[in-house]
C-alpha cells in the first residue's frame, strides 16, 4: 500500500529508456582499439606502450583538470578522453618524445575540446587536430618513423612516399613492380598486417578491420563514412593510376586510410548525423585524401582531409537535412506576388530568401564539388593535372621524384640518420607520411 | 487490392523509417479481463477528449442512472459524459485532471444498483449521417490513448473519400494488453464493427493491422478477415513489425497502405480512417444495445503492482481504488502512469479519476523507471536515426535554445507526435520529448507553423 507520504516522480514521457549510455560507447570504442593497440605495441616495441600510456594518462589528466579548474562536474567517467588519448598516440610515430606527447594531449584535450565545451561541442576531431599541430611543430621528430621491430622490414621511405614519388614518375605499372622487385616497399602481406613504417596505430590493417568490424556489430559507427571514404580514394586512385590494381591497393593500405576513416572520420561530434551528410562527408574526404597523396606537396593527407570536413560538418548538416515525414513542397504558385513584394519593400523580404542562399552558396561549393568529381571522375586529372603546368614550383618536385627513383634505394639502406644530416628538405621527402 | 487467397494474411506494405525495439513486458497478456466491482463514488470530469469541455447537465442532489448523460457541449469537437454508475450526484466542483488541467467534474455516489436508465435504446442507424450522430451521442472518443472524438473521425469532408479503414490492434506501448485482450474476447464485436463502418462509409478496404507479436490475436483477427469472402473479401488482416511506434496512426497509414500523410494532415488527405480496436468494438456493441460509453478495460501492471491484470471499469473510477483491486502495491512506488511508459502520464497522485482514453495504470519502481542523470550530448545521431518522422533532434534542440521559430518550423518539429523514441534512444538521457515540446511551444508564440 502506499502511504500517505509517498511521493510519486513526475517527469516527460518516456519512462524508460534504452541501453545505451556514452560511458558504453567509448568502451566499445576502446575495445575496438585494442587490437591495433596490441598490434603497435607487437610491431614497435614496449616503447610504443609507453606512448599510448603517455597519451591515454596526460589526456585523462587535462581533463580532469580542464573541468576542475572550470568548476564543472568531472567527465572522465565518460572515458571519452581515454578515447582520444588511443587516438592520438595511434598518429604519432613510436619514436615521438614523451614530452611532445603531452603537447599533443594538451591540444586535444584543453584546446580543441574542453575549450569549446566539452564533449560533443569540439568542432573538430581532437586527436587530429593535436597530430597537425606537432606536426607543423615538430616536423622531424613526427616524421622520422622507426622501423618494425621485425627481421624482414622494408627500411626504407613509407611506402606512401614510396608511392608518390612513383606516381610522379609517371610510369606506375612498371616502376611499381620494381620497386616491390627491388623490396623497397612492403609485400602486401606486410602491409596488411603491419611490418612497415608508419604511425603506431596506422601500419596494422587487419587490427584495425577486426576493431572496425566490431564497431559496425554493436551499432556505435554507421558503414556510411568509412565505405564513401575508402570507396572514393579506390575510385581516384584507380582512375588516377589507369586502373592499377596494386597501387590502388597500396594506397589503400597505406598511410592512415583505414584508421581515419573507421576511428576518425566517425566521430560524432564532428561528422553529420544525416545519411546523406555522412556520405557527402565521406566523400569529400576522400576526395581531399587523395587529392593530397597525388598532387599536394605531402604524400598523407587523411588528417588534413578530415579536418576540413569537419569544419564544413555543420553545413553539410544544414544542407543534408533530410525532408521530414509528410513534407509536402509548397507550390509555387504564389510567384507573382512575391516579385512584387520584392521590388518594393526590398530589406524586409529580400533578406528573408537571401538567408538561405547564402548559407547555401559557399557550401554547394564542397557539397557540389565531391559531387562532381565523384560522377566525372576525369575532372580531377585535369584540374589537377595543370597545376604542374602553371607552377614552377612543381617542376623541380617532379624530376626530383624521378631521380630519386635511382638514387633512393641507396639512402636508405645505409642509415636512415643520413637523412637528417642532409637537409631539411630530406625528411618530408623521404621521411614518409608527414602531412 | 489483390483478393488473396482464403487464410492468407497480408504483409505490411511499407516498413517506414525510424522506431526503436522496446521491451513488451506484456505481462497482463494472459490474464482475462476481470469486471471491477462497482466502485463506492466516481468522479467524472468534463474535460476526457481532445477539444472543448462540456457543461455539466446536472446538480447536486440529482439521481442519475448508468448511460444518463450528465455532461454535454454545442461544440462540434467534443463528446458528451455518461454517468458510469447509477446513484446520486454528490458535487459538481472543479478537479485537478492528471495532466494538471482543471476541469468542472461530477461526482457521483453509487447506489450499487448499476441501474441502466431507461432513455436508452439501440439507435437506428441506415447512412453515414445517422451513424456519426449516433456515435456522438455514445461519447465515443479514441480509446487507444489519444482520446480524439470518433464521430469526428469518421465525418471526413466529401472532397476527401476515404477508400479505407485501418483497425489498429497494433498494441505497440509496452505492458497494455488490453486491446490484445479485446482481440481475443470480443472478436465477433470487432467484426460486426468492421462490416457495419464498411457498409455505411462505403469502403473498399478494410485492414485489420496487428504486429507480429501477437500470434493469438493474428489467429482469431484471421478467422474474422476469412469469414468475409462472401462479402467479396473486404476484410484483411495484415501483420506488421514489432517495432515502436507502429500503433502511431501516420506510421499505421504508412505501413498498412504505403501512403503518406502529409505534415499538418489527418489520415483522411490519403483516403485512409484509422480506428483502434477497443473503439471499433464498442461502436458494434453500441449501436446492439445503446449502452453509451460508461466503462472500458485498463492494464494495470508494472512492477510494483502486486497482481498485473486487465480490469473492466467503470470510467471515472478513482485510481487508487483500481490498484487496491489489484492487490495494491508489493513495494513503495516510485512513478505511477496512466497510459504507456513510452506516451503516458506520469501522474503527481493516485486520487484522480480514470478517463475515458486511459488504457493503463502502471506502477514502477525506481529500479525500472528511475531518472537517469543527464550528460553531455554527444551527437552520436541515435535520437535522428530512431525518428519515425526523420526530424534532426540535435538541430532542434540547438534551434530551440535560441528560441529561432523560424528554423524550427523549416526542421519540421509540428510533425512531432512525441512518441519518446529519440529520448529512450539517448545515450546522454536528455529528455529530448521535453525539448520538442518546448520547441513547439516557441513556434506557437511566435505565431509560426
Amino acid at each position: 500500500m502506499m502511504n500517505e507520504a509517498t511521493k510519486l516522480t513526475v517527469s516527460a514521457s518516456p519512462h524508460v529508456k534504452g541501453e545505451a549510455t556514452v560511458t558504453g560507447i567509448m568502451f566499445d570504442v576502446i575495445i575496438a582499439l585494442c587490437p591495433a593497440a596490441i598490434a603497435s605495441v607487437a610491431i614497435f616495441g614496449l616503447r610504443a606502450a609507453l606512448v599510448l600510456a603517455v597519451c591515454i594518462g596526460s589526456c585523462v589528466a587535462f581533463e580532469y583538470l580542464s573541468r576542475w579548474i572550470m568548476k564543472k562536474h568531472s567527465t572522465i567517467g565518460d572515458l571519452s578522453a581515454v578515447v582520444t588519448g588511443v587516438l592520438l598516440a595511434f598518429n604519432l610515430p613510436a619514436s615521438i618524445p614523451l614530452w611532445m606527447c603531452v603537447i599533443g594531449s594538451f591540444v586535444a584535450i584543453v584546446i580543441v575540446k574542453q575549450l569549446f565545451g566539452g564533449i560533443g561541442q569540439n568542432f573538430a576531431n581532437p586527436a587530429i587536430t593535436a597530430r597537425i599541430v606537432l606536426l607543423v611543430s615538430f616536423a622531424s621528430a613526427m616524421t622520422n618513423f622507426p622501423a618494425p621491430k621485425t627481421p624482414d622490414a622494408v627500411t626504407s621511405a613509407t611506402p606512401l612516399a614510396t608511392l608518390s614519388d612513383i606516381y610522379r614518375s609517371g610510369d606506375i605499372a612498371g616502376q611499381l613492380s620494381l620497386y616491390r622487385a627491388a623490396d623497397k616497399i612492403p609485400s602486401f602481406f606486410n602491409m596488411f598486417f603491419g611490418v612497415r613504417q608508419g604511425c603506431m596505430g596506422e601500419v596494422c590493417a587487419v587490427a584495425l578491420l577486426i576493431g572496425a568490424a566490431y564497431l559496425l556489430i554493436r551499432r556505435v559507427i554507421k558503414i556510411t563514412i568509412p565505405l564513401a571514404y575508402i570507396g572514393t580514394v579506390a575510385v581516384f586512385m584507380l582512375i588516377a593510376s589507369r586502373f592499377d590494381l596494386a597501387f590502388t591497393a597500396y594506397e589503400l593500405l597505406g598511410g592512415g586510410l583505414i584508421l581515419g576513416a573507421f576511428f576518425m572520420a566517425t566521430d560524432y561530434a564532428t561528422s553529420p548525423v544525416t545519411t546523406k551528410g555522412k556520405l557527402v562527408f565521406g566523400v569529400g574526404c576522400g576526395i581531399l585524401t587523395a587529392v593530397i597523396r597525388l598532387y599536394g606537396s605531402l604524400p598523407e593527407g587523411v588528417s588534413y582531409s578530415i579536418l576540413l570536413m569537419n569544419i564544413a560538418c555543420p553545413l553539410i548538416e544544414k544542407l543534408t537535412a533530410p525532408a521530414y515525414f509528410g513534407f509536402v513542397k509548397k507550390k509555387k504558385e504564389p510567384k507573382e506576388p512575391k516579385e512584387k513584394k520584392e521590388e518594393k519593400p526590398k530589406k524586409d523580404k529580400a533578406a528573408e530568401p537571401a538567408e538561405d542562399v547564402k548559407p547555401a552558396e559557399p557550401e554547394a561549393q564542397p557539397a557540389a564539388e565531391p559531387a562532381e568529381k565523384a560522377a566525372e571522375p576525369e575532372t580531377p586529372t585535369e584540374e589537377t593535372v595543370a597545376p604542374p603546368e602553371e607552377k614552377p614550383e612543381a617542376e623541380p618536385e617532379a624530376p626530383a621524384a624521378e631521380t630519386a627513383d635511382e638514387e633512393k634505394p641507396a639512402e636508405p639502406e645505409e642509415a636512415p640518420v643520413k637523412e637528417k644530416e642532409e637537409q631539411p628538405a630530406a625528411e618530408t621527402k623521404a621521411g614518409g607520411d608527414g602531412e | 487490392m489483390s483478393h488473396p487467397s482464403p487464410g492468407a494474411i497480408l504483409k505490411a506494405v511499407s516498413k517506414g523509417r525510424g522506431g526503436i525495439h522496446v521491451a513488451h513486458n506484456k505481462l497482463t497478456a494472459d490474464c482475462e479481463t476481470v469486471r471491477m466491482p462497482v466502485p463506492e463514488t466516481v468522479l467524472l470530469p468534463m474535460q476526457q477528449h481532445i477539444g472543448a469541455p462540456c457543461t455539466p447537465t446536472v446538480k447536486k442532489g440529482d439521481h442519475v442512472d448508468v448511460g444518463q448523460v450528465i455532461g454535454d457541449s454545442d461544440k462540434y469537437v467534443s463528446a458528451p459524459i455518461h454517468a458510469s454508475v447509477s446513484g446520486t450526484v454528490t458535487a459538481v466542483a472543479d478537479t485537478k485532471l492528471p495532466n494538471g488541467r482543471i476541469a468542472p467534474a461530477v461526482t457521483i455516489r453509487s447506489d450499487g444498483q448499476m441501474t441502466l436508465w431507461e432513455g436508452l435504446e439501440p439507435p437506428q442507424v441506415t447512412n453515414k449521417q445517422e451513424l456519426i450522430a449516433a456515435i456522438r451521442a455514445s461519447g465515443l472518443v479514441g480509446l487507444g490513448g489519444a482520446g480524439f472524438p470518433s464521430h469526428v473521425k469518421l465525418n471526413t469532408p466529401e472532397d476527401k473519400p476515404i477508400d479505407t479503414l485501418i483497425v489498429n490492434a497494433a498494441e505497440c506501448e509496452p505492458y497494455i494488453t488490453v486491446d490484445y485482450r479485446e482481440c481475443l474476447e470480443n472478436s465477433w464485436n470487432i467484426m460486426g464493427a468492421v462490416y457495419t463502418l464498411a457498409d455505411l462509409l462505403d469502403l473498399k478496404n478494410v485492414i485489420i493491422a496487428v504486429e507480429d507479436n501477437k500470434p493469438e490475436a493474428i489467429r482469431v483477427l484471421q478467422a474474422i478477415a476469412d469469414d468475409d469472402n462472401d462479402r467479396g473479401d473486404v476484410v484483411k488482416l495484415m501483420t506488421l513489425r514489432s517495432r515502436y511506434p507502429q500503433g502511431a496512426e501516420k506510421m499505421m497509414v504508412l505501413s498498412a497502405t504505403g501512403r503518406k500523410v502529409p505534415a499538418g494532415g489527418l489520415p483522411a488527405d490519403v483516403g485512409c480512417i484509422v480506428m483502434n480496436v477497443a473503439s471499433a468494438a464498442f461502436i458494434s456493441r453500441y449501436l446492439k444495445t445503446g449502452k453509451p460509453l460508461t466503462s472500458r478495460s485498463v492494464t494495470v501492471s508494472g512492477d510494483c503492482i502486486k497482481n498485473p491484470m486487465n480490469v473492466r471499469v467503470p470510467i471515472g473510477t478513482i485510481v487508487s481504488e483500481i490498484i487496491d483491486f489489484c492487490g495494491g502495491f508489493t513495494e513503495e512506488p516510485y512513478k505511477i502512469l496512466s497510459g504507456g511508459p513510452m506516451m503516458g502520464q506520469a501522474l503527481v497522485s493516485t486520487n484522480v479519476p480514470l478517463l475515458k482514453s486511459n488504457n493503463a495504470v502502471l506502477a514502477f519502481s525506481k529500479r525500472s523507471a528511475g531518472l537517469k542523470a543527464q550528460r553531455d550530448c554527444i551527437r552520436c545521431g541515435r535520437c535522428h536515426a530512431a525518428c519515425p518522422m526523420g526530424l534532426i533532434p540535435t538541430q532542434i534542440v540547438k534551434y530551440a535554445a535560441k528560441r529561432d521559430a523560424e528554423e524550427l518550423a523549416r526542421l519540421g518539429v509540428s510533425v512531432c507526435m512525441e512518441c519518446g523514441s529519440c529520448a529512450f534512444s539517448c545515450p546522454a538521457n536528455e529528455p529530448l520529448v521535453q525539448h520538442m515540446r518546448l520547441a513547439k511551444e516557441i513556434m506557437r508564440e511566435a505565431g509560426v507553423k
